[in-house]
């Protein structure tokens, strides 16, 4: 029996790759080919946090930190950042997410906004320092002002159409449970 | 009952030969005339009604023509249009391309391979861009990669076939550079606002809004005489040790399509890149 269900978990885990790594691969290849044409006030919106935050409060953190990690991984390498700069941030950020999905207010319509708003700015601190750590140059204070703060706006704006778009792949992927 | 056979064709034979006759004798003109003409009438409405029909039947016939003409058309226009749209790429293609040929022709002891910009860093706080072509073409970390327009920036990171490049604009970017026209030296940085600084000029030198900024060859990570942009504004006072100048770069970094390495250039130190020495 235990047999049995370690091979239907596994089953459910191969599931999941089926879709997740595509899925996050696309997101970061847009991330850098096509966001770079839709930059609000001189800046892209970053569609792979919105995604990992999303996830990680309609799925809980252990699909929603997987989820970081490879979309991290992804990120990374279309960019000049050392591999797994994006992926550690991305990590921390959805295991901070985590704590807003087991509160009484999971459900509230508000909290996908209210989560980013406070997660954008904590990223974009997180990839500052592990830049900065790793030997890049990085303007802190500079990029904080010129990039975050339009940021933190930009994503509470589109936060609300990214959950619904994932919770429609949520509702269409999630495992059903039988109750015997 | 043959007899009455013979006798009805005879009968009528005669009747149409008399009526010929009388026909040919002008006898049967009056009464021609009284008959034919409800006939007339009769006819111009019956043939009224059917000329109706046919344009009628006509129309339908047209309408499926010019459906099926209308769709032939479209499928032209669409075509049309997607070829337009072609010819336009192709025409910026050749202008960016002939741009590119120029500049090589100018400069022609600089070896250049011509790359396609695939994409941006993901990073947010990161400038560079990701180029179509990569080790297996030649390019190594620390060649230097230009557009007609002037210097673009260096390449960071090769894989098979693809290359990061770091462009001018990215905070840790620092170029030697020279005023063409005062002559003096300086580094020209990159930072978050799209201009470019140039910092470190010397406090005796008398720079002038509108000067062009070329690489000056210093310290060997970059060809001389390379244009990097125009001073738009210069800041100097008394107390520092030297002036700052503000520089707009000649490249529209936003608009990077096509892009060519400087492939015979070798760099003094590409240490700081993390790379190997080409």
């Amino acid at each position: 029996m235990w047999t049995s269900l370690a091979a239907n978990s596994h089953k459910g885990r191969l599931h999941v790759a089926y879709y997740t790594v595509p899925l996050l691969l696309a997101l970061a290849l847009g991330q850098s080919t096509v966001m770079p044409y839709f930059r609000v006030f001189g800046v892209m919106p970053n569609l792979m946090l919105m995604a990992v935050v999303a996830w990680t409060l309609l799925r809980g953190p252990g699909e929603g930190i997987i989820w970081g990690f490879m979309g991290g991984i992804a990120l990374d390498l279309f960019s000049r950042a050392p591999l797994g700069v994006s992926a550690l941030a991305l990590v921390i950020v959805s295991y901070l997410s985590s704590f807003a999905e087991r509160t009484l207010y999971r459900d509230h319509a508000a909290l996908p906004p209210a989560v980013i708003l406070i997660v954008t700015p904590i990223y974009d601190m997180l990839t500052l320092l592990l830049l900065q750590l790793t030997g890049q140059r990085v303007a802190v204070l500079g990029s904080l002002l010129y990039f975050t703060l339009p940021a933190t706006v930009i994503h509470v704006v589109l936060m609300l159409p990214v959950y619904h778009a994932l919770a429609w792949l949520h509702r269409t992927t999630r495992r059903r449970e039988v109750h015997l | 009952m043959r007899t009455n056979r013979t006798l009805q064709f005879l009968l009528f034979a005669l009747a149409s030969l008399g009526v010929l006759v009388l026909h040919e004798a002008g006898t049967l003109a009056p009464l021609e005339q009284w008959a034919a003409n409800p006939l007339t009438a009769v006819q111009t409405w019956l043939e009224a009604r059917m000329r109706g029909v046919e344009e009628v039947l006509e129309t339908a016939r047209d309408l499926q023509t010019l459906r099926q003409r209308v769709e032939e058309l479209e499928k032209q226009n669409a075509a049309l249009q997607i070829e337009n749209v072609r010819l336009h790429e192709d025409l910026a293609d050749y202008q960016a391309i002939s741009q590119l040929l120029n500049f090589t022709r100018e400069n022609t002891q600089l070896q250049t391979l011509p790359a396609e910009v695939i994409g941006r860093d993901s990073n947010t706080f990161l400038r560079s861009i990701i180029i179509n072509k990569g080790a297996t073409d030649g390019l190594a970390p620390g060649m230097p990669v230009v557009t007609e327009r002037g210097l673009v920036g260096r390449i960071t990171a090769v894989s098979p076939s693809s290359a990061k490049v770091m462009l001018l604009t990215d905070p840790a970017s620092a170029v030697n550079a020279r005023l063409q026209t005062s002559r003096a030296d300086g580094i020209v940085e990159g930072q978050l606002t799209p201009a470019l600084r140039m910092r470190f000029i010397p406090q005796e030198a008398t720079v002038q809004t509108g000067e062009v900024v070329l690489t000056s060859g210093l310290g060997g990570n970059f060809p001389a005489g390379l244009v990097i942009g125009q001073v738009i504004s210069v800041e100097r006072r008394d107390v520092d040790l030297f002036q700052t100048a503000e520089v707009h770069p000649t490249v529209d970094f936003n608009r990077l399509e096509i892009v060519l390495v400087i492939t015979n250039f070798k760099p003094t130190n590409v240490d700081i890149f993390g790379g190997q020495q080409p």
